[in-house]
């Protein structure tokens, strides 16, 4: 099986066409890239990142409109091959030949290439923009400061706090830091007896609490110590009859949880155990007139909200009721000048839009709408390169919300030396490839 | 933040009050060797072992109530506690509006929290259509403060739904509007009232004269995408008639004639043209007017020379303009 982690789009300009294959080393030493030279040939459907299926809904393939004057000349695949040799390589050359040829062959045509923007500039790798040592030192040892207000407001969605941090880590190549058996006994312990979890021991169970628990337990690889059914049920129980979910027992109902309900549900492979089609049209009745999402029908676009919602109708295969024209339009202009987003006009830019922007724009396939440079840039500027961590605002305070959403935003940017993000299911795409399509 | 912590400061503690030595207090259980350790302050300590002791024993007393009064006012993100107060709340059968004085107090320095709204709606929902107009005034005590908050609006919309008291919401949507016109979230109020409030007979009875507030609104200010957006929601399910009514198409080009603040009058046209609007000579001229004004070359193609102006004037969304042009039918 060719690894694959990232889809990586290049632009050749004047367009060239480069028959067969080329084998570069990428940006990032250790990696790989295998270059495929067919032009006007998208090889889809095989783990794009961004078209993910589940397997109550299949994978979708990658349609992407070209720009006009421009061909994508070269589609390529990275893969983490570690240092492998060449002879390793080369049979991975190999592979790859054989399955463009195969492509050609069977004339399997997914639709033309979108041409990326040239891919980021490497220098921001070689300068070391990105201070990844630092965060990660910060958030090994975020939790251990004293006498810390955070510490307190983060006492009891310290389930969620783990999630942000143990995602960041493993994004960042450093997972291997953490003691898998203390987290998980820890998370377990989370656990009520209703099969949902609480933000701490202790606390009451909450869906919030429930899909940051499932997901960490994924990113150990460790679901199988759950009783599935348990905490299915328990989410399933969530839903009302209008379609919606509730937030716990309390009855909060905002599409905030019908996404968190669909995507525990995608992750455990049990979305057959809630009405799906109730589910769909209850988001779909939160749509706004500038095609974004509300919490509820009536409520202020919001893009965290409209991240919560496309990747619900995304992970249930109901892209179609989105207006993604419309959509991606309001959400590109969510950037500003600094290069930065916002998540409603007239707001100031934080990094946590990064990711609630970013993914919805990649679901939707509009990323390239806005400019990722300038984004990645302001993304960089939030960085506290000094003790670690990244902030909402440069020069503002970190913590380790948006150390996460900033290390996912440059993620999903194709930010060299990163394990890419799924933007659905906020989880590694390696985590997701081994949970939903058993690899 | 901070007077939350002077309080603690001064406080008793619970193991030294008198009414609390019958209880032996419930310390956190983090597993033998943490992960993730949090050191937490001794008083933030204490008052949860002694919450976590009466939740365990389900004590709905009003010694409790006052507890976990005192932890939310260390912590109010706390659900756990919210919800067993809940429960006590119930139990002790207090009067609701003395609780809505207490989330008055919680929510000054803590409107952003998710747990004290949620709250907020179960007092109200118990009170029923009485609470209204104290919701109302609530809600609007804390959009003067911070006009687009999201949890506020959110409330504001569900008391009306609920509860009623739409009399004066378009009014108070035209006042905050007054105050800052590129309120997104007043905006967006103003939509839910026309279309929702059964006090005024929905989108298409409502058409005529939202269009002329809007079109004096973007007037003021052609930069603000909030009514630009409005104006276009006007004519949901119409699009035809959009298209058809001049005040639309006469907007863009009075904005366009200023030569400035133009971006979103210029994209409006081009949604115009793409839907079929048969462009005036005084359209072309003012586009021309704008390519000239420009390194813009000129174009045969009216909504190509739109395209081509506003990927030169909005650099950052280049890629998403020169889409638009690709999408355009071809010239005949």
């Amino acid at each position: 099986m060719l690894p694959t982690s990232t889809w990586a789009l290049r632009k050749a300009s004047p367009p060239k066409i480069r028959p067969w294959v080329s084998f570069v080393a990428s940006y990032d030493p250790g990696h790989w890239v295998c270059g495929g030279g067919v032009v006007h040939v998208v090889v889809a459907g095989c783990g794009s990142t961004d078209h993910r299926g589940t397997l109550e809904y299949p994978g979708r393939t990658v349609t992407l409109e070209p720009a006009e004057g421009e061909v994508c000349a070269n589609c390529s695949m990275t893969g983490d091959f570690g240092n492998c040799d060449m002879y390793k390589a080369k049979l991975v050359k190999l592979l790859w030949v054989l399955w463009v040829l195969a492509m050609r062959v069977s004339n399997i045509t997914f639709g033309r290439a979108q041409v990326a923007p040239p891919p980021l500039d490497r220098a921001w790798w070689k300068m070391g923009g990105l201070a990844a040592e630092k965060h990660i030192q910060y958030i090994l040892t975020v939790e251990k400061r004293k006498d810390d207000f955070i510490s307190v407001v983060m006492e009891h969605l310290r389930m969620s706090g783990a999630y942000w941090g143990l995602t960041t880590l493993d994004l960042l190549e450093k997972l291997d830091t953490v003691d898998v058996d203390e987290v998980v006994s820890w998370v377990m312990k989370c656990q009520h007896e209703s099969g949902g979890f609480g933000g701490n021991i202790g606390h009451d169970p909450h869906i919030l609490y429930t899909l940051s628990a499932v997901q960490v337990l994924a990113l150990f690889d460790k679901l199988n110590v759950l009783d599935i059914d348990k905490v299915t049920n328990y989410v399933a129980g969530l839903q009302n009859e209008d379609g919606s979910f509730s937030g716990d027992i309390w009855g909060e109902v905002d599409t905030r949880f019908s996404y968190i309900a669909i995507c525990c549900l995608s992750i455990l492979r049990r979305l057959n155990k809630i009405n799906v089609e109730k589910a769909v049209s209850y988001v779909v009745s939160c749509k706004n007139l500038d095609g974004g999402f509300g919490c509820t029908p009536g409520g202020e676009s919001h893009a965290g909200q409209i991240f919560c919602c496309v990747a619900a109708l995304s992970l249930t295969g109901s892209l179609h009721h989105i207006d993604k024209d419309l959509l991606g339009w309001w959400l590109c202009e969510r950037q500003v000048k600094s290069g930065g987003l916002n998540g409603r006009p007239e707001k100031l830019p934080d990094v946590c839009y990064s990711w609630w922007v970013l993914s919805s724009l990649i679901m939707i396939d509009r990323v390239h709408w806005i400019n990722k440079e300038k984004l990645v840039k302001y993304i960089l500027d939030c960085q506290d390169t000094e003790n670690g961590g990244i902030s909402d605002r440069p020069d503002d305070a970190v913590d380790v919300y948006h150390t996460y959403f900033g290390v996912a935003g440059l993620s999903l940017l194709e930010y060299p030396g990163l394990k890419a993000i799924d933007p659905a299911y906020a989880l590694p795409v390696d985590v997701v490839n081994r949970i939903v399509f058993g690899r | 933040m901070e007077s939350d912590e002077d309080e603690v400061m001064q406080r008793v503690p619970l193991s030294e009050r008198p009414e609390w030595s019958d209880v032996t207090p419930v310390p956190q259980d983090d597993g033998p060797n943490p992960v993730v350790p949090i050191d937490y302050k001794p008083d933030f300590v204490e008052t949860m072992d002694y919450f976590r002791a009466i939740y365990v024993a389900d004590e709905r007393s009003s010694r409790a109530l006052n507890l976990t009064a005192e932890a939310i006012s260390f912590n109010p993100g706390n659900y756990t506690v919210w919800h067993f107060r809940r429960l006590v709340l119930e139990a002790l059968d207090i009067d609701l509006q003395v609780e809505l004085d207490f989330i008055d107090n919680i929510a000054k320095n803590n409107s952003k929290n998710y747990q004290i709204w949620h709250h907020r709606r179960w007092v109200a929902e118990k009170l029923g259509t009485d609470a209204a107009d104290k919701e109302l005034e609530f809600t609007k005590k804390i959009l003067s403060a911070d006009a687009k908050h999201y949890h506020a609006w959110s409330h504001r919309q569900w008391v009306l739904l609920a509860l009623g008291g739409w009399e004066d919401e378009l009014d108070y949507c035209r006042e905050l509007l007054e105050e800052d016109i590129f309120n997104n979230s007043a905006w967006n109020q103003r939509y839910f009232v026309i279309t929702r409030s059964p006090l005024l007979g929905g989108l298409e009875a409502m058409r005529e004269s939202e269009v002329s507030y809007t079109v004096e609104a973007i007037l003021a200010h052609p930069e603000n995408e909030s009514p630009w957006r409005y104006l276009r929601g006007l004519y949901k399910g119409d699009t035809q008639s959009w298209v058809n009514d001049h005040q639309v198409s006469l907007l863009c080009l009075r904005v366009l004639n200023t030569k400035s603040n133009f971006v979103f009058a210029l994209s409006t046209l081009l949604d115009l043209l793409c839907h079929g609007l048969q462009p005036s000579q005084e359209a072309k001229d003012v586009v021309a007017a704008l390519e000239m004004s420009g390194t813009v070359e000129p174009d045969s193609d009216l909504a190509k020379s739109v395209c081509f102006i506003l990927e030169h004037v909005d650099p950052i969304r280049a890629n998403y303009w020169r889409w638009r042009k690709s999408k355009l039918p071809h010239a005949t």
